[in-house]
Order: C-alpha cells, then sequence, then structure tokens
C-alpha cells in the first residue's frame, strides 16, 4: 500500500521527486508536495485503487498528513 | 521563417478554446489582456533587460504561440523564433497621474492573434524607479504564469548582468501540457468525471438576476469596484482559517471556501435565489513540472450549493467545503465544456501573487484591468493576496449591462456587510442584520413618519364647501341633480332622522344600496352624526350581506327598496329610506354640532378572507383624511372636476370618487348597476361624455381599449385594483386625447384607498408593468426580507406599509390583526401592515409590484382569498378535499386582464353538476368569486408535506370540460344565429340552448364582443347587459324575438 502510494505521488503529482525517496512520515501538504487540488486528486485514486470511498467527514488532515497517516486510516476501515 | 514546414499544428485546450470564442465574439473588446505594471526600485540597466527579455521569450514557448484559422477551425502554432524589440520609454518628464493614464491607455492594445500575442516595454519613471509594463493576451498566459515569467526574467536579468549566461537552463515547456489536456480529453478513465459535471449542472434552472436586473444588452464593458480589506478585517480571516472546525486542507482553500461562502451568501441577498452556482478556475498544474511552466493552465468549473433563510454562515461553510472538495476532485484538465461554463455567470478566482524582488531591485506590481470582461459574466470577483503584504484586497468587475453606475457605488457596502456578519460571528443566520446601504435605508425612511400631524376633517372641509359654493351642483344621477347646498341639507336631515331612532356616534350603519344619491346621502348622513359606515353593493350575495349585518354588529341598514327583500333572519333593524322620506324631510336642515375624532372610524369595509368568511377591515377619520387631502392635491383636484361614480361601493378604490369632488367643489356623475349581476355600467360614462375624472381597474380598461376616445372629456384617469400592464397603458394612452393623465394606484384595503402611486410615463416605463411609484404623503412602504431587513434597491421583498393611512385592523379577529400588523421597527409607535404583496425597487427609484407570496388573487381589481372558496366548497357534504386555482389563459395577448378564470378541483363520494355547484356557491359568494369552471378528481394530488399540489394541478388538462347541462339543440334561425356567434366568440365547438353563458366560461370581454356581433347581424341596439340578464340561448333568443316582433308592429 505504502510502495503504491509512494508511486502514485512520485509519478502523477511531483514528478520531480521521482529520483528521491519521499518519506513516509513526510507531511504531505505541509511540505509542498501536495496542495489541496493534488490532495483531492490522490483521493480520488485512493478510492478507486483500494475500492473504498472516503467519507466527506474523513477527508482532515489528521487522516492525510503523511503516507503513515493515510495508511494507518486506510487498514482502520 | 523557412523553417515554416516544420511547425506543427496543436489543438486548442478547452480554456483557450473558450477565450477564443470569447475574443470572436468581441473582435474590438481587450477583455482578455492580462497587464501587469512591475514596478522596479533601482536603475535598471536597459541593455541587459532588453536580452534578458529576448532570452525569456526563447526560452518560454507559450510567449511564441500564434493563432489561425483553418477552415473555421482555430489551431495554434508555436512558432521557433520570435524577434521582439522591447521599446525603452522614457516618461521621467510626465507626471504620476500622466503615466497612469497612459498606462491604462497602452493596455487597451489589441493584439494579432497571428503574429504575436504580448506587449512589453521597461519605462523610466524617474531615477530610481522604472516600471515593466507587460501585457499578455490570456490565450498564452494565467495568473500562476505571471508569477513565473517574472521570476524567469528577474532570473534572467541577473544572469547576464553578472555575466553567467552558460549556467541557465531550461525550463519547462507548455506544448506539454496541450498535448496532455489532448490526451485526458480522450481518455477513458476520465468518463465517469463527465458524467459527474453532467449531472452537476442537469438539476440548476435558472441563472439569479442581480439585483433583479435582467441582461438586456451583451457587452464586455465592466467597472472594477476594489475593496481594500485592510488589516483588521485580514488578520481576522487568518485567524479564523485556522480554527479545527473551518480549516480546510490549506490556508489558501481555507480562505477561498471563506470568500465561496460570502459570495454565495451575497448573491442569494441580492437575487432571493436558493439554488446558486459560481465559477471557478481550477489551477490545472497537479505536476511540479507544470507548476513551473509558463501558459494558460487554468479552467473554470462550477460550484454549485443550496442557500436557504434558514442558514447560518458556518453552515454555508460546511457546504461549501464539501462542495469544494468534489470540485478539486473532479476538476480534471479538459474536463470542462460549454455547458459548464453557461452554468454561472458570477465567478470567484482566489490569486496569490508574489513578485517579490527583481534581482537586487525591490518590486510591486500593479494589475491594470482594462475595463472588459468576458460578456458571459455579470460578476467577476477576485480575491487578490498581492505581493505578501498580509491584506486582502476583493475586486469586484462588474458587467455593464447589469449594474449602472448608481448600483456600482453601493453594491461594496452590500458585499462588505455579508463579510462583516461572517466576520462578525460565523454561527449567526445570514440573514440577521440589512445588508442594504446607508443611502437605500434612508430612502425608505424618509421623509420622516411623525405622530403629530395635523388632522383636517373630510366632512367640515365639504360643509365649508357647502358655505361657499351652495348652489353648485355636487351630484348628477339620471335626471336627478343635486346641488352643495340640497345634497348637505338631505345629509343633514337623514342625519337627524337617524339620530332620533336611536343611532349615536361610534354606532355603525350598513349602507345596502345600489350606486345612487342616496348612498352618498347615506354616508354623509352617517359621517355627520360620528358614526361608522358600512357599505354593501347590491351585487353581494345575500349569505354575505346577512353574515356582514351580523358580524359588523351594525345598529341599522339604510337599505334600497328592491334590496331589503334580501335580508333575512337578521336583529338589525332595516329601513327602506323611500318609506320614510316624509318624516326625514320634517327634519332639521342644519349642520350637526358633532365632531369627529381622528381616531374614531369612519368606516368598515369587507374583504375576503382566508377562512370562508369576509373581515372587516377598520378605517378610521384620520386614515380617509390622510389619503383624501393628499389626493386632491396629488390629482389637483379642483372645483372644475368632474368624477365618475361607476364602481362596486365594497371595492375601496370607489373611495376616491365618493368624495374627492366635495373637498374642491366638484361634482360627481352617478352610474347605477343594473341587477343582472354584471356590473358594467362605467361604459356608459365614455357614451355620455359628461366626467373629466375616472378611477377603475385595468381590467374595466381592458373592455374600452379598442374605442376611439380621442374627444373624450376625460383628462385624469386612475388606475388601481390590480397589476397595470405598460400595453394596456399604451394603448389606453392613445386611444384617448394626447393629454390624458394616466395614474397607477396602489393601495390594499388595509392601508385605505391608495399608499403609493405613479404616473404612467410611455417613454421610461418600459418593462412588463407599470411601476406602482413611490409612498404618498406621511406613507412609507418598506421592502423586506423575511427576518424583516430592508433589501437592497432592485432585490424582490415582501412590501410593507406603514403610516397614517393604516387600517385600525381587523373587526373582532384579534389574532389575525395582530399577525398583520406588526410593531415597525424603524419608526417607533408605529404599526406595520404586511400586505402579502412582493415588490421591488427598480432603476428609477420607483416600487415595482411583482405579484403575490400567498393564495390571494385579483380579479377585475377584486380581491380573492382562494381558501375563501375552497372553505365554501368544503361545506358541500359530498366534496371531501378541494383547491381552487387561477388559471391564466394563453390565448389572448397581455393586454386582455380579463384572460383568467378560477378553477375548481375536488374529489368526494361523487362527481356534482357544476351548475348545482355554482348555485349554492352564489348564495354565499359574489359572482367574481364562483369558478368558471370544475373537475372532479379520484384523488388531488399532494405534496410531501401532505398539502393539495397546486402546480400539478395546474398541469392538468382542463380545456376539455364536459358542459354538464343536457345539450338541447337550436330550435330555429335565431337560436342558431346566436349559437354561432357564442361558438366564436366562446371558442367552444358546441353550445346547447340551455347552457348558461356564465357557465361556459363568458366574461364581460365575451359579453362586449356578443353583444356588437348580435347588433351587426341583425341591425338593432340590444343593451350590453342582456346577455347577463338572459344567459342562455333560449333566453336570448326568446327576447330577440319579441324585439323584432315590437319593431315590425311599430
Amino acid at each position: 500500500m505504502k510502495n503504491i502510494l509512494i508511486n502514485y505521488i512520485s509519478e502523477q503529482v511531483s514528478d520531480d521527486f521521482s529520483d528521491q525517496e519521499i518519506d513516509v512520515d513526510e507531511d504531505l501538504l505541509g511540505s509542498g508536495i501536495l496542495d489541496s487540488l493534488g490532495m483531492m486528486k490522490m483521493i480520488f485514486f485512493i478510492e478507486n485503487e483500494f475500492n473504498v470511498s472516503v467519507p466527506p467527514e474523513d477527508m482532515v488532515i489528521e487522516n492525510f498528513m503523511t503516507i503513515d497517516h493515510i495508511c494507518n486510516y486506510l487498514s482502520g476501515k | 521563417m523557412n523553417s515554416k514546414k516544420h511547425i506543427e499544428n496543436l489543438q486548442l485546450t478547452k480554456s483557450q478554446l473558450s477565450i477564443w470564442m470569447g475574443q470572436k465574439l468581441n473582435p474590438e473588446s481587450p477583455l482578455y489582456n492580462m497587464v501587469h505594471a512591475f514596478s522596479l526600485y533601482g536603475n535598471v540597466d536597459i541593455d541587459v533587460f532588453k536580452g534578458a527579455f529576448a532570452l525569456l521569450v526563447t526560452h518560454s514557448d507559450a510567449l511564441r504561440c500564434v493563432f489561425y484559422e483553418e477552415k473555421a477551425i482555430p489551431i495554434q502554432q508555436i512558432r521557433s523564433e520570435l524577434i521582439y524589440d522591447l521599446e525603452f520609454l522614457d516618461f521621467s518628464s510626465l507626471a504620476q497621474s500622466e503615466i497612469q493614464d497612459w498606462l491604462k491607455q497602452r493596455s487597451q492594445r489589441q493584439f494579432d492573434l497571428s503574429t504575436c500575442l504580448f506587449d512589453s516595454i521597461i519605462i523610466k519613471v524617474k531615477e530610481g524607479h522604472y516600471i515593466w509594463f507587460l501585457n499578455i493576451h490570456h490565450l498564452v498566459t494565467d495568473a500562476t504564469s505571471s508569477t513565473i515569467l517574472f521570476g524567469l526574467m528577474s532570473d534572467l536579468y541577473k544572469r547576464i548582468k553578472n555575466e553567467n549566461e552558460d549556467e541557465i537552463k531550461l525550463i519547462p515547456q507548455f506544448k506539454a501540457y496541450i498535448n496532455y489536456e489532448a490526451e485526458q480529453v480522450f481518455s477513458k478513465k476520465n468518463e465517469s468525471i463527465s458524467a459527474y459535471w453532467k449531472e452537476k449542472v442537469a438539476s440548476l434552472k435558472t441563472l439569479p438576476e442581480l439585483y433583479g436586473h435582467k441582461n438586456t444588452y451583451v457587452t464586455t464593458k465592466a467597472k472594477r469596484k476594489v475593496i481594500p480589506l485592510g488589516k483588521e478585517r485580514s488578520e481576522k480571516l487568518r485567524l479564523l482559517a485556522q480554527q479545527p472546525e473551518i480549516r480546510s486542507w490549506t490556508q489558501d482553500l481555507t480562505l477561498f471556501n471563506m470568500f465561496a461562502s460570502i459570495l454565495f451568501v451575497y448573491i442569494y441577498r441580492v437575487t432571493g435565489q436558493n439554488e446558486l452556482s459560481i465559477g471557478a478556475p481550477s489551477h490545472n498544474r497537479p505536476t511540479k513540472t507544470f507548476k513551473e511552466t509558463p501558459g494558460i493552465f487554468i479552467e473554470f468549473f462550477p460550484l454549485i450549493t443550496n442557500i436557504n433563510s434558514e442558514d447560518t454562515f458556518f453552515e454555508v461553510l460546511q457546504r461549501v467545503k464539501l462542495e469544494t472538495n468534489n470540485y478539486l476532485r473532479y476538476a480534471q484538465p479538459g474536463m470542462s465544456n460549454i455547458s459548464l461554463n453557461k452554468s454561472y455567470h458570477t465567478t470567484l478566482n482566489f490569486i496569490k501573487a508574489s513578485f517579490s524582488a527583481f534581482d537586487e531591485f525591490p518590486s510591486c506590481s500593479e494589475w491594470i484591468h482594462t475595463d472588459h470582461i468576458d460578456s458571459n459574466h455579470n460578476l467577476r470577483c477576485t480575491i487578490y493576496d498581492m505581493d505578501n503584504s498580509g491584506e486582502l484586497s476583493v475586486f469586484l468587475d462588474l458587467n455593464e449591462a447589469i449594474f449602472n453606475t448608481n448600483l456600482s457605488d453601493r453594491i461594496s457596502e452590500h458585499f462588505l456587510k455579508v463579510l462583516d456578519g461572517f466576520l462578525l460571528n460565523i454561527n449567526q443566520s445570514i440573514i440577521k442584520e440589512s445588508i442594504a446601504s446607508i443611502s437605500e435605508y434612508n430612502a425608505f425612511l424618509t421623509p420622516e413618519l411623525k405622530a403629530s400631524n395635523s388632522y383636517v376633517s373630510v366632512i367640515e372641509t365639504f360643509e365649508n364647501q357647502v358655505k361657499h359654493n351652495p348652489n353648485t351642483l355636487a351630484i348628477r344621477h339620471k335626471k336627478i341633480t343635486l346641488t352643495y347646498n340640497e345634497l348637505n341639507i338631505k345629509a343633514n336631515q337623514l342625519a337627524n332622522y337617524l339620530i332620533k331612532e336611536g343611532i349615536h356616534s361610534n354606532d355603525k350603519i350598513a349602507l345596502y344600496n345600489y350606486r345612487n344619491a342616496d348612498y352618498i346621502i347615506g354616508v354623509l348622513a352617517v359621517i355627520k352624526l360620528g358614526g361608522v359606515f358600512v357599505p354593501i353593493a347590491s351585487t353581494q350575495p345575500p349569505e354575505r350581506v346577512n353574515y356582514i349585518l351580523a358580524n359588523s354588529n351594525a345598529s341599522l341598514v339604510l337599505a334600497d327598496t328592491e334590496l331589503t327583500n334580501n335580508i333575512v333572519n337578521s336583529n338589525v333593524p332595516v329601513i327602506d329610506v323611500t318609506s320614510v322620506l316624509e318624516i326625514i324631510n320634517k327634519q332639521s336642515k342644519d349642520n350637526l354640532p358633532i365632531k369627529q375624532y381622528k381616531n374614531g372610524l369612519a368606516y368598515i369595509l369587507y374583504t375576503s378572507g382566508s377562512t370562508g368568511k369576509p373581515k372587516g377591515v377598520l378605517i378610521s377619520n384620520r386614515a380617509l383624511s390622510n389619503y383624501l387631502f393628499w389626493a386632491k392635491d396629488y390629482y389637483e383636484v379642483s372645483n372644475k372636476s368632474i368624477f365618475a361614480l361607476c364602481t362596486s361601493i365594497s371595492f375601496d378604490l370607489t373611495i376616491t370618487s365618493t368624495f374627492l369632488p366635495f373637498l374642491a367643489g366638484g361634482s360627481i356623475v352617478i352610474y347605477e348597476e343594473d341587477s343582472s349581476g354584471a356590473d358594467l355600467a362605467f361604459l356608459d360614462v365614455f357614451d355620455d361624455d359628461l366626467v373629466n375624472t375616472i378611477k377603475l381597474t385595468p381590467s374595466h380598461i381592458a373592455l374600452f381599449k379598442d374605442r376611439d376616445l380621442v374627444h373624450s372629456k376625460i383628462e385624469t384617469m386612475i388606475v388601481g385594483g390590480e397589476d397595470f400592464k405598460v400595453n394596456l397603458a399604451t394603448v389606453i394612452q392613445s386611444s384617448f386625447r394626447s393629454n390624458l393623465k394616466i395614474f397607477n394606484e396602489y393601495g390594499p384595503t388595509e392601508a385605505t384607498v391608495g399608499c403609493i402611486v405613479g404616473e404612467f410615463n410611455q417613454k421610461t416605463h418600459n418593462e412588463s408593468s407599470v411601476p406602482i411609484g413611490t409612498p404618498i404623503k406621511n406613507m412609507h412602504a418598506y421592502i423586506l426580507d423575511v427576518n424583516k431587513n430592508i433589501v437592497p434597491n432592485g432585490v424582490v421583498g415582501d412590501l410593507y406599509l406603514s403610516g397614517h393611512s393604516l387600517a385600525n385592523g381587523y373587526l373582532e379577529l384579534a389574532d389575525l390583526t395582530h399577525n398583520k400588523f406588526v410593531d415597525n421597527p424603524f419608526v417607533e409607535g408605529f404599526k406595520m401592515y404586511h400586505t402579502g404583496d412582493l415588490a421591488r425597487i427598480n432603476n428609477s427609484g420607483e416600487f415595482q409590484y411583482l405579484g403575490r407570496s400567498d393564495e390571494q388573487v385579483k380579479i377585475g381589481g377584486y380581491r380573492i382569498e382562494l381558501t375563501d372558496i375552497e372553505s365554501n366548497l368544503l361545506d358541500f357534504e359530498d366534496i371531501d378535499n378541494c383547491a381552487v386555482l387561477l388559471i391564466e389563459g394563453n390565448s389572448a395577448s397581455e393586454v386582455n386582464n380579463e384572460d383568467k378564470r378560477l378553477v375548481g378541483f375536488y374529489s368526494g363520494k361523487n362527481a356534482i353538476p357544476a351548475n348545482q355547484l355554482k348555485i349554492q356557491l352564489a348564495k354565499k359568494l359574489p359572482v367574481y368569486m364562483i369558478p368558471t369552471d370544475f373537475k372532479f378528481l379520484d384523488e388531488l394530488p399532494l405534496t410531501k408535506n401532505g398539502k393539495v399540489d397546486k402546480d400539478r394541478l395546474k398541469g392538468l388538462n382542463i380545456k376539455t370540460i364536459a358542459i354538464e347541462t343536457a345539450y338541447v339543440s337550436s330550435r330555429n334561425e335565431i337560436d342558431e344565429l346566436i349559437e354561432v356567434i357564442w361558438r366564436d366568440v366562446l371558442k367552444l365547438s358546441k353550445i346547447g340552448i340551455h347552457d348558461n353563458f356564465i357557465a361556459l366560461g363568458g366574461n364581460s370581454l365575451a359579453a362586449i364582443r356578443i353583444t356588437s356581433r348580435i347588433n351587426e347581424e341583425l341591425g338593432m341596439e340590444i343593451p350590453l347587459n342582456k346577455v347577463f340578464i338572459m344567459p342562455t340561448i333560449e333566453t336570448y333568443s326568446n327576447y330577440l324575438e319579441k324585439i323584432m316582433v315590437e319593431q315590425l308592429n311599430e
């Protein structure tokens, strides 16, 4: 799951980061890797990729701050 | 140039296509010029600057894009080379304002899209201050792109200056995005995204009309209104944006959501529409590379939400937050289309631009607006977070087709009031405070209402006229004429007689009369003795008459001989004046020494009530006096005024003609109604040509609009009672002599006859209805929202009335009085009447009437509560449920006010013959309240709330309503002739000789047409009212035969 997310971010969103590793505890929004558009696109990707739905009330920074946060959130579903 | 062969034709992106179309539609307009003036504080090396710019063009392919049209399809090409000689201008001898003007002028420059899409100049303002003027067509740039270009230019300048050009790195090319977008459009995985957007806009019905203004023409011209939010507001906004329950993914998104919420609430408050859509640009730079590419990426998608009066700002924000998240999820490059672009005419853009330093020079930027925007957009709202100053600005670009200068001056006040409400308490209702500007507020409240104004007695003024002009004609009715002195004596004698009969001040006396001299004498006598008159027209059905007598607690009823028989089971003594005339004539002729107190009642007038019973409106002497003395001045009533009394005495519109001439020495000509029930006496006014002033309703006017009345004596026409169409007013204006003055007078019975008035002006009144004008003396009219806030001019709201003309309330209906007459929140000590009418202020400051907010309808000027009819229908044992609707015909033109009819829908045990329903209803309701058609349904359609769904009923086909009288065909030639004419006029295929004219849908207009056709065919002069008296072919035919025989025998 982690790798899928890292790959997605590297390829789709931040093509410039492709050769460097994104840390699983890197603040995605805070570091500027993603902006709000990128975040919502990633959620859209997650929903399709893992066949889950992210309800509006779950769309908070606490669930999506880092790749770790996202994995925790998704495993709780 | 010889490399042309290698140049590739590229498609336009969706955004480019939309811009290209917009430019093609407005070829002369600089609407897509994106202009910046960057101030650079230092001494710029011009040669270095020129070199840097040449490199910028070489490195950035967006600047080398050019556009062609091939077989009507636009294509773009990227030129491999573009030599641009950047101009240097030394303006150091010019004043600051001259430079500003020059920049503004220069920003209007048109581009030849096939050669070069930018204009770049370096200007010396003074030593140490240069301006880089950069104007780029929106086809190849956007706001982010400007920031990128500025940064690149700074970098190139520095490198050339420092002579390390080798280290210039290549910047990403716009062409990559063009190709990326094209792939997206055709990608299968984006089908669900298209579907999402399609569904999103499918539910949108109509675009809201900002301030009630329609787009009357198309223009790209727009004024920019800049609202600097200042330090305090900006800080509050940022602070609020940090709160956990408000926060979105990023602070920028949070601020965007907050402004979107404010904009939605603002639009709701200046349109009243609930379902709203705003267009917002998606930056469309998903990858880091794209974030560094100059070019146009942004693409507009709609944000749609519902706003309700019950919402708080916080609730709106929560919905907007959800909506923008979905927006971000689905805003995919290339997914916009024309139908999405047409779903909004307001846009919101949040621009965070940072042009910090240029090489080592401090810099700042100015965005120059060209005063042109996309003609599809009515309002563009841009939130500008410029140069990290910490202070936000709101730029409102106002399309001139919607916003006139007058309005654009007030708009910032409205917008800021919404914003301040949001900042003050995000949990407060969005409609807690008014957003009207101070000038709008004051316009409603001036001149001030004052409690103590001088009261002038109507009767004393009349008696004064008697003293000065005793022998002047006061009343003419057929062959009867009365001078002021004669009229006064008769009124005094009747008053004295009534006092002897035990009548006191404040007693109520019903006047159940035809329109005749006795009615006028009765009115004056009752006022003279300090009593309260209750007028009841002859056309009122007996049950209603008896109800009014009982309900009003009348001490006495003065009735015409023929009408006395209608009064049954009543404890109220009845006096037929003619039977006691001898005694009356013996009474004192002198004026009575009784004073009329201003707060005492003058009359009680009954109007349709929603409970099935009419309600009595209590009008004080003060209210009557306020109206009449205002009207005397306004209509310039003099001793030369001759009024026609030709409308129902049960109608408060008639009060004008009843009293007004007597205050100035003028006279009244009375036109009595016949017993047929169809009151068409006013038509005789034009044949007689005795009067110069007439008051009537638009429905009346529609009945004589086609006549040539150029030579008529009428100089003043006062129109009231219902919506007055401009078409009709225009036709009438030309039927009469050119100096005819037409006044439109508005006023419910509860505010005494008329309280808002205006003169019709053919030149300025070009909407569908004649405006109702402005409030009369000592009266205020307010247009309020559901929270009783004054609305900004142009916005539709509920009309409330306050001031000296207001009724004291309803007789014995304390609850209803309490609900309708509320405390005036603007002027202490006054009540305010809720009319239930909708209104707005037009561009000229006039009130415009826009219909009802409830179940009241008007036919022929008569005010009818549909629930009044429904309650009476429910009295039938076999009827379980019912609904009455006013159906407006579509065949006739707008001029025809008569083309409306009431239709009763009901369910119950079984269908009841329409005739039977009509006969029963006629006992309780006046003719104009009896439905023309009835429709029996097994079940009435219901709304979610369990109420009858009137919208669905309106959609039912009621044209095929069966004629329920047994069909009997014509007996002879006369029957046939009449039948042919009736069929023609009533548009029916078959009519039996026993079918009733009224039941067939016949009205006054139809009667006029039928009568004139018959008279034409037979060379006769049959009076109009006969068709009402003999309403079947059989009876009418028998009558015609009789007349023909008589004529032969002569």
